[in-house]
């Protein structure tokens, strides 16, 4: 047996024992993680569907009777028609808003949703990559000359 | 001179040698194998070359041979053979020569066994006893063990003459097959070209009958002058050898799987039909229509490792020429090629895909990459390099030595 500086077949064994723990096996995921929330259910949305909406006159129950409650509602109602067109506006502009926020929350899981499908489909071909080279095992005794004609296809990266 | 050329100055009582093989003059490592043999006997002898191959019966002049032609061979019965000896072989599951303890059980004059073993009701061997008794020979050289009836027309034609026999031997565990023992027994000498097939043939007949000649094997050192253009210069790439066509599949989960574990490495794989080299930038460069054999060898000898996924099964041709250029290998494990990685300590060798990675990763350390490439290459070049002494040992079967 000739003398090598470096053996191959002590390298080989060392490889094996290094790695003996780290084993790729295919292993296909389980499934889309169940704890994912989605954006459209968060609380502040529907906090915003319940409040976005500006009162456009004065509650007569929160100012109650006699001389300090008509002056407050004479007073209330002035204000509220002078600032009538702001309020308007107003209203409009936080209507818009939730409206926006809703698009970009459905958005949001839209996109969420997609990104975890890929990522599921692409370990789910790595794991099929990985099964599919368990099985075709290098020809060991194959000519180079043979060729031995289409086989199993490989999953597409 | 080269010693191959100086056969047209054989004297007239040249000897005489008879070679009969299955297949001649194609490019398999088969074909090659048995006309380096055929080649360094022309040193020294007149060639006649009788062949089951060809589509009419003829003969004709190639090179230095005289070639006969009987055109009997069919595909299909030399695939039933196949399918048959792999069945027995898978049955006793060895790849040893020893013959497993059942196999007495196995009668090797069954009149079944024996007509699938030698190519179907018709031998196809049978016409060319007549061409054997023409050329009268002074030796008969069978390429490849399983020509059962060869050593028939022989032992009718010529039963005094010296038998060599080149097992050819791919299949190591059906040469203990009792039907395939006449064929070792009537051998005087037997020619191997690989450790194993050595240690199969030595462990039938013992060791003083077997003898190794390796095969002269020769890389073009300019090769290393200029590298591969679309590969790249700097000797970094991980070179992928298929074997096989790229097209039409156009992906191979191999190169993936390296194109994975080692973004910032090249990957150039080398099919039989492209080139196709991955770039860390994912810039993919496709060259169809690749690749000539200076090609593949430019690209080993500028390549910082040779993965061959489908190693020659006689002797791992391609691996070797690897060697002869300082690059170290990465074969599959079982494959012949992993004698060469493991005897010559040359490379490494894998079980699954995950080991092919972590050969890799052990190969990416400097110092690792040096030795094997060194050790390597000195056991290619002092087994395989030198086509006189490949030359001497073949002739040495003329002359009894």
């Amino acid at each position: 047996m000739e003398e090598h500086a470096l053996d191959a077949r002590e390298l080989i064994e060392r490889v094996r024992q290094d790695n003996r723990a780290e084993r790729w096996l295919p292993l296909p995921p389980t499934g889309l993680p169940g704890s994912h929330t989605p954006m459209q259910d968060d609380e502040s949305l529907y906090y915003m569907h319940r409040h976005w909406m500006l009162p456009d006159r004065l509650d007569p129950a929160v100012i109650g009777g006699g001389i300090k409650g008509r002056v407050s509602r004479l007073f209330g109602r002035l204000a509220f028609r002078v600032l009538a067109p702001y309020l308007s506006e107003e209203r409009e502009f936080l209507a818009r808003v939730v409206r926006t926020n809703d698009a970009l929350a459905h958005r949001c899981d839209e996109l969420a949703n997609a990104m975890l499908q890929r990522q599921f489909a692409e370990a789910e071909n790595d794991a099929k990559l990985a099964a599919w080279l368990h099985q075709v095992l290098p020809e060991r005794s194959a000519d180079s000359s043979a060729d031995p004609g289409p086989r199993d296809e490989p999953p597409v990266l | 001179m080269g010693r191959f050329t100086q056969v047209c100055k054989l004297s007239a009582d040249a000897p005489t040698v008879a070679v009969l093989a299955p297949h001649w003059g194609g490019t398999d490592e088969v074909c090659w194998a048995t006309r380096q043999v055929a080649g360094a006997l022309a040193c020294s002898a007149n060639i006649h070359v009788i062949t089951t191959q060809g589509k009419r019966p003829r003969q004709y002049q190639d090179g230095v041979f005289s070639v006969y032609e009987l055109a009997t061979a069919d595909r299909a019965s030399d695939r039933r053979r196949d399918l048959v000896l792999a069945a027995l072989g898978g049955s006793f599951g060895d790849t040893t020569p020893n013959p497993p303890q059942n196999l007495g059980d196995f009668p090797s004059e069954d009149a079944f066994l024996r007509k699938l073993l030698v190519g179907g009701p018709a031998d196809p061997w049978e016409p060319g006893g007549v061409h054997l008794t023409e050329i009268a020979p002074d030796l008969v050289v069978v390429a490849d063990y399983r020509q059962v009836g060869a050593l028939r027309i022989i032992e009718r034609s010529c039963a005094d003459v010296p038998l060599v026999l080149v097992p050819l031997a791919m299949d190591l565990a059906s040469m203990a097959l009792p039907v395939f023992r006449p064929m070792f027994a009537r051998a005087g000498d037997v020619l191997v070209f690989t450790q194993s097939e050595r240690d199969a043939s030595a462990a039938l007949l013992g060791v003083d009958r077997v003898r190794f000649v390796g095969l002269p094997l020769a890389v073009n050192p300019s090769v290393g002058a200029e590298p591969e253009p679309h590969a790249g210069e700097d000797r970094d790439y991980l070179l992928v050898i298929l074997g096989k066509p790229f097209w039409p599949q156009g992906s191979t989960a191999w190169a993936d799987l390296l194109r994975m574990r080692f973004p910032a490495r090249r990957v150039a794989v080398s099919a039989s039909d492209a080139l196709v080299v991955y770039k860390p930038d994912s810039v993919v460069h496709e060259s169809p229509g690749m690749k000539g054999a200076s090609d593949l060898m430019r690209l080993m000898a500028w390549a910082y490792l040779t993965v061959d996924m489908r190693p020659g099964s006689l002797f791992a041709r391609r691996s070797l020429q690897s060697l002869m250029y300082g690059t170290p290998i990465v074969v599959p494990e079982g494959s012949r090629a992993q004698e060469h990685a493991e005897t010559g300590s040359g490379g490494l060798w894998f079980d699954g895909p995950g080991e092919l990675v972590w050969c890799i990763e052990a190969m990416l350390d400097p110092e690792v990459h040096a030795a094997l490439g060194s050790q390597g290459g000195r056991y290619a070049h002092d087994r395989y390099g030198s086509t006189d002494s490949f030359v001497d040992r073949v002739g040495l079967v003329l002359s009894g030595g």
